[in-house]
């Protein structure tokens, strides 16, 4: 189970770049349709959630409850 | 119920600025909400005016959006006339500290059963960046450009002395421990407060050399101490709030009996 986000909503805070223990996230450098620099997923095998399964009790999720804009969530959930 | 149920998707985007705090507030409270079981077809969120008083329109349950400073009185009326609703408040600083003043230590006072969440930004966030009540000494806003003169008010300490049954502050930084206590004011009976102090990067962050969202996020990171610690420091805890230092953590956890027990309209 990994992290993805949604480029609709992001407005490129990069609160999730400060919050994620293990630097998952990696500030953006092209702006979205919506002019927004949407941050890029980079070692997400890192993830304390990687390989999760569905149902399991998930370990870190900092970065969904940080996310102001509701732009992360659990791909395939 | 999953977390993301709670949320209106159809006003999605919502208006927050990037980065502000409001939106964390709103996802540690949907989830402590999810998590507690509670029935959304149950509760009424009541509101102030203010960036804040903006939360329970992105909400699918009823709400009220009231008057400012006066959600808290709206909200009493509404567990009073029909005490089987669970009556949640969403609240800013200006709304509740400084218009809404009376109401708070009123409510507080008569321990009503109510949940009272408080978006502390240290600032009037939509109106333009005013000083609020609870600005830091020395902090600047548009209507203190010389800095602020005046000492900040405690809200929690406020609450504690008032007489509320269950009294906690977090910042925005902290997502877990608030989202824990939120769950625990969800079913505490009696007048619960949980203070929120969040990034409002732009009105508080841009005039006090923070241009970004993270870095004030990171400002509520570094400033915070625990409650517990702050009490065995020389220094006054009330001191270090006043200097732009938050002291974290549950202030109280009473039992006195709530408000709508005492004068009979709920067993
Ligand atoms: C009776 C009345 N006085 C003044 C206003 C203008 N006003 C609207 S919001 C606000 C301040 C809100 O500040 P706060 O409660 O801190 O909320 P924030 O926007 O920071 O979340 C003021 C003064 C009003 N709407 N009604
Ligand atoms: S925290 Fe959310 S809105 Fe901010 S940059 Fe990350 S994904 Fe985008
Ligand atoms: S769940 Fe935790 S470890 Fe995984 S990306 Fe989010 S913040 Fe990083
Ligand atoms: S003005 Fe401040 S409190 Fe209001 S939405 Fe923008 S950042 Fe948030």
């Amino acid at each position: 189970m990994v992290t993805v986000i949604n480029s609709d909503y992001c407005k490129g805070c990069n609160l999730c770049v400060v919050t994620c223990p293990v630097k998952v996230y990696k500030e953006g450098d092209k702006p979205s349709s919506r002019g927004y620099f949407v941050p890029k997923i980079v070692n997400v095998e890192k993830c304390m959630d990687y390989k999760r399964k569905k149902g399991e009790k998930k370990k870190c999720e900092l970065c969904v409850l940080v996310c102001p804009d509701q732009a992360i969530s659990w791909s395939n959930e | 119920m999953k977390f993301f149920d709670l949320y209106r998707k159809d006003r999605w985007p919502h208006m927050f600025c990037p980065g502000c705090g409001i939106g964390t507030a709103m996802n540690c409270f949907f989830r402590a909400f999810a998590e507690s079981r509670l029935n959304q077809d149950k509760t009424v969120f009541v509101s102030g005016i203010g960036c804040s008083g903006r939360i329970p329109s992105y909400i699918l349950a009823d709400s009220l959006h009231t008057t400012h400073g006066r959600p808290i009185a709206f909200a009493g009326g509404i567990k009073l006339a029909n005490p089987e609703l669970k009556v949640v408040v969403f609240t800013g600083d200006g709304d509740l500290g400084a218009i809404g003043g009376n109401h708070f230590i009123n409510g507080c006072r008569r321990n009503i059963d109510l949940t009272v969440i408080c978006i502390n930004n240290y600032i009037y966030g939509m109106t333009g960046g005013q000083v609020s009540t609870t600005t830091p000494f020395g902090y600047y806003t548009s209507t203190t450009p010389y800095g602020n003169k005046e000492y900040p008010f405690d809200l929690s300490e406020v609450a504690v002395a008032a007489g509320a049954n269950y009294v906690t502050r977090w910042t925005t930084y902290h997502v877990k421990s608030l989202t824990k206590s939120i769950k625990k004011a969800l079913v505490k009976d009696g007048f619960s407060f949980v203070e929120i102090v969040s990034q409002c990067p732009t009105q508080f962050g841009r005039r006090n050399d923070m241009i970004s969202a993270r870095q004030v996020f990171e400002w509520l990171k570094k400033n915070s101490v625990l409650h517990k610690k702050a009490h065995t420091l020389v220094e006054d805890h009330l001191d270090l709030n006043l200097m732009g230092k938050i002291t974290v953590g549950e202030f109280v956890e009473r039992n006195r009996e709530a408000y709508t027990k005492v004068i009979g309209v709920r067993k």
